[in-house]
């Protein structure tokens, strides 16, 4: 059974400007053991989306609709407390900043046990505490029965994304959510902690969803990835698929803007300029009536483009399935 | 597939000059919005107190004292039939020139110091600010008494009095919102281009710090207001003949039982001011603070 | 006119530590620069990349003097600055700009977009009279692709990008020859940093400036630069060709950072052997002794701990690497200072 199954995901924001439409009609799975990256840039709905998931949203601002199944459950459907009991063995997750995801005022090993003793009654407070210091072992903390004792200040950013991953892992979760988990760290720091999710990965047979604008990390972690933006999912496939063979004008063009080390060098020894996608990406409360990337797409290569969004279609060419949320699939 | 960067921003809303911007959003607090209009009346009365008053603040007409509210005298007459209504009204002249006044000496005074030490740091900040907490160190009402014990009783000394009372609390609060701004990038970004510190302080750390001192100012008001009010009632402010709230206060004092009017009419107008300073301060600090200032027009990213 | 725009000798910024306690000795120091000799030719793009905590972007302000040195000289266009007067300092300031990293922080947000960028010229008496400056502004927002209309708005009414644009826009109103950009592209969208890496050569390219591109996306400065420096814990440990510097990385530290450094491929990403390094980087306050890397180094051999490798020259031309793998050169530790701190988990 797939972990994760997300039906026609829609978010509808209450602000001052408007209604924004945040996430519009969003469908994928995630299956066990399998790393679903969530590409876009900021505004494309990606963190909200996971948000929404979970129930994290504001209730008087945020209106949900689809279905979102855990383990065959609906997410959506669940009242506060069934929701509360499913966040930690259900779904970890795992923010950008370890800085303010960690309480600053307790130590580590106190976060953890906290995580661990909610969500199991009969588990005694020594037990938890032997827990916490195998999970600090297990994500490469060193000298972790000192570590449990430490405050969140007197660790690295680096160890203290380990930690919040520990957190994350401690009730051995279906699904780990990763939002942006590695943005703030070196990349350096960043390849061990890639490195430790799929080792943790491989050990649990964890779903997971890593939230990213960076696609070297993609091509590094994910299984499949989903390229959102401006609410909605326009390519989907395998990392291989979407990464080499792009075919929505806008992954095209976000992987044409990347200076890229690997990239061949022209023939004088010349970096030819990057290709960039001008102008914006359009506010959420403002959307365009067609194809939502219609006002900054350098193809525009079908009449239907500028008054009907473009359906996610599966691209020919056989093998896995590859879609895109276009009508101009060749250049 | 290079395409130079357009030129034209697509998404940027109508312009709205940032001052229109505060008015609008000061409009969403109605509690806020009521007390500035009432304090604007109080404010206008205050200033043509005498276009307002119906009779003579000192007109006495023994025959006619203690009368209880009507018609001819809305606020009834005191013991030496006088009419309340009126020196309430020159009072109430009395008592906002104090608070501006006194507020406005210690506004400068204190700014000035809290920017010299915030900016400056060291050595500058060590003795102008150890000078503030000597005399943050007395209570303020006993301060004020004592420079009138030294200066002696009367309007002018009193708002030099409350004036020097106030000066560290402003010091004080410019101080702590210097410190923040002046570590900020822009100030750095500025330095880079060269500006000299006179420009840092007058264009872009004084305007970025601005904030809490506005919302001190208007607290202070309302404090200046009461500090007048309790000195008067000691005997030591205004002095009689002369209205102030805080005089006919003490005056009412010993009628309260025959005649409630005397007391009740000038401390309602105490109270009201100052609830109405306090108000419009919190009403301030909401709209200039700009993290609420982003939640509540839905602007910035 | 010498060939070479800035330099620095023996830099060192070091930031006093107070401590809570009694603890007192060398613990007390933050060396953020630690002993820079770096020259910066005219008209060409320097990057320097090192990753959070190696001094860089101190290292960028020491230079522009906005962070006083505590030891070394800086040198711009052959005039000492680190000894210049304030009439002398404000002379530089015009030429010398720094385009900063944080597009929301580093416009002043009570000013319009047209007084920020004015700010250089006000400052320094250019293009005297109102109109006349107005008209130069103009110029400036549409060198950087903002549309001159625009410069009666105010910085919250703009994207990170296009803040980012008024930022350069404003260092180059006093018409520097000196940039330096700060992680300038860090704090944007990925589709925009394209936008500003465009931008940022062809004005580099139309006004013949001379760059310091600091960063630490190696990706990125390798697409800007002419050469590139590597900083660690406060010094330069490799320096030469962008190409060669990116490609035949001859110091390990740098070798790590380029097998770090995840490309859009998945192929190769698959096939890549990352070099993981050890542990954490050390706390700029109990650097090691010798060799700075050689706690994290998975070559560390015996002249490590007690010689601190000095830059030599090593494989492509112009191309220096600080290690001792290529031959032991440099100063001996003199042993008074305890041996470098065990690495403390740092902030």
């Amino acid at each position: 059974m797939n972990v994760l199954e997300v039906d026609d995901l829609r978010v509808r924001l209450r602000t001052p400007r408007g209604t924004a439409h945040v996430v519009n009609g969003l469908s994928y799975t995630v299956g066990p053991g399998e790393t679903v990256a969530v590409v876009g840039e900021s505004g494309s709905g990606k963190s909200v989306s996971v948000l929404a998931l979970l129930g994290l949203l504001p209730p008087g601002v945020a209106t949900v609709s689809g279905r979102a199944l855990l383990q065959g459950e609906d997410l959506l459907a669940m009242d506060q407390e069934r929701l509360r009991r499913v966040r930690g063995p259900g779904a970890g997750m795992v923010f950008q900043d370890p800085m303010t995801s960690l309480n600053p005022v307790l130590t580590v090993g106190k976060q953890i046990v906290e995580g661990l003793l909610a969500h199991d009654d009969d588990l005694s407070k020594q037990a938890a505490r032997r827990r916490a210091a195998d999970l600090l072992a297990e994500v490469g903390l060193p000298d972790p029965e000192r570590a449990l004792d430490r405050y969140p200040h007197e660790l690295s950013g680096g160890m203290r994304q380990r930690v919040v991953i520990a957190i994350a892992l401690s009730n051995s979760p279906a699904l780990l959510i990763a939002d942006e988990a590695t943005t703030a760290l070196d990349v350096t720091v960043q390849a061990q902690i890639i490195d430790l999710v799929e080792k943790l990965q491989a050990d649990h047979g964890t779903g997971v969803i890593w939230i990213t604008h960076d696609l070297g990390v993609v091509a590094g972690i994910a299984d499949r990835v989903l390229v959102m933006y401006g609410g909605r999912c326009v390519e989907d496939g395998t990392v291989d698929d979407v990464l080499e063979r792009p075919t929505h004008p806008y992954t095209r063009g976000l992987l044409g803007s990347l200076p890229d080390l690997a990239a061949p060098v022209g023939p004088d020894g010349e970096i030819p300029d990057l290709m960039t996608v001008p102008g914006l990406p359009p506010p959420p409360t403002d959307l365009p009536a067609g194809c939502v990337f219609w006002p900054r797409c350098p193809v525009r290569g079908d009449a239907r483009c500028e008054t009907e969004q473009p359906p996610l279609v599966q691209l020919g060419g056989g093998g896995l399935p590859h879609r895109a949320a276009t009508w101009c699939t060749h250049e | 597939m290079t395409v130079e960067p357009t030129g034209t921003p697509v998404t940027l809303r109508p312009a709205r000059p940032r001052w229109r911007e505060t008015l609008g959003l000061l409009a969403r607090n109605p509690t806020a919005l009521i007390a500035a209009v009432v304090l604007l009346v109080i404010v206008v009365v205050a200033t043509f107190d005498q276009t307002f008053a119906p009779y003579p603040a000192n007109a006495q007409d023994i025959g006619n004292r203690l009368q209880p509210p009507s018609w001819e005298h809305p606020f009834g007459t005191d013991n030496l039939g006088r009419d309340i209504l009126s020196r309430v009204i020159i009072g109430a002249s009395v008592s906002l020139q104090v608070g501006f006044l006194s507020v406005g000496l210690a506004l400068l005074a204190g700014t000035l110091i809290g920017l010299l030490a915030g900016f400056y740091g060291r050595w500058v900040d060590d003795t102008l600010m150890r000078l503030m907490d000597m005399l943050f160190a007395f209570p303020a009402v006993l301060l004020a008494i004592a420079i009138l014990a030294i200066r002696g009783p009367g309007t002018t000394n009193t708002i030099i009095a409350i004036a020097i009372v106030y000066v560290p609390i402003f010091a004080r609060v410019t101080r702590a919102s210097v410190l923040g701004v002046r570590e900020e990038v822009y100030v750095r970004a500025s330095r880079s281009v060269g500006a000299s510190d006179f420009r840092l302080l007058t264009r872009h750390v004084l305007p970025n710090a601005a904030p809490p001192i506005i919302v001190q100012t208007s607290v202070s008001l309302a404090f200046a207001v009461l500090a007048e009010a309790a000195l008067s009632f000691l005997g030591l402010g205004t002095q009689p003949p002369n209205p102030s709230w805080g005089s006919m206060l003490a005056e009412g004092r010993e009628f309260i039982e025959q005649a409630w009017w005397l007391a009740f009419f000038p401390g309602m107008a105490i109270v009201v001011t100052v609830l109405c300073f306090n108000l419009l301060g919190d009403g301030l600090r909401d709209v200039l603070d700009p993290r609420q200032r982003t939640l509540m027009a839905g602007g910035g990213r | 006119m010498s060939d070479v725009l800035v330099s620095a000798r023996g830099l060192e910024v070091h930031f006093p530590v107070r401590s809570g306690g009694l603890r007192r000795g060398n613990a007390g120091v933050l060396r953020a620069v630690d002993g820079v000799d770096l020259d910066i030719h005219r008209g060409e793009t320097l990057g320097l990349v090192g990753e959070s905590g190696c001094g860089k972007s101190t290292l960028g302000n020491a230079l522009l003097r906005l962070v006083p040195p505590t030891a070394g000289v800086v040198t711009f266009d052959g005039t000492d600055v680190t000894s210049l007067d304030r009439r002398g300092l404000r002379t530089m300031r015009r030429r010398a700009g720094m385009v900063f990293q944080d597009p929301f922080a580093s416009l002043d947000p009570r000013r319009t977009v047209a007084q920020t960028v004015a700010e250089p010229l006000e400052v320094h008496g250019l293009h005297g009279g109102r109109q006349q400056r107005a008209a130069r502004v103009g110029e400036l927002l549409e060198l950087v692709g903002l549309d001159p209309s625009v410069a009666g708005r105010y910085p919250h009414e703009f994207s990170g990008g296009q803040r980012q644009r008024v930022g350069i826009a404003r260092a180059l109103a006093g018409e520097p020859d000196f940039l330096v950009c700060d992680e300038a592209i860090a704090s944007l969208d990925v589709s925009v940093q394209a936008q500003v890496l465009n931008l940022l050569r062809r004005l580099q390219r139309q006004l013949g400036l001379t760059l310091l591109f600091i960063s630490h996306d190696l990706s990125a400065v390798r697409h800007l630069s002419d050469r590139i420096a590597v900083m660690y814990l406060g010094r330069i440990v490799e320096i030469g060709p962008a190409a060669a510097v990116g490609t035949e990385p001859q110091m390990p530290y740098t070798q790590a950072l380029l097998s770090a450094v995840p490309v859009p491929h998945p192929a190769l990403e698959r096939q890549r052997r990352r070099i993981v390094l050890r542990g954490d980087v050390p706390s700029p306050s109990a650097v090691p002794s010798g060799c700075r890397f050689r706690t994290r180094c998975p070559y560390a051999f015996e002249p490590c701990p007690t010689v601190d490798p000095a830059l030599q020259p090593v494989g492509a031309d112009g191309q220096l690497a600080a290690c001792h793998l290529h031959g032991v050169v440099g100063t001996p530790v003199v042993s008074e200072t305890p041996e470098g701190a065990p690495a403390r988990p740092a902030d």
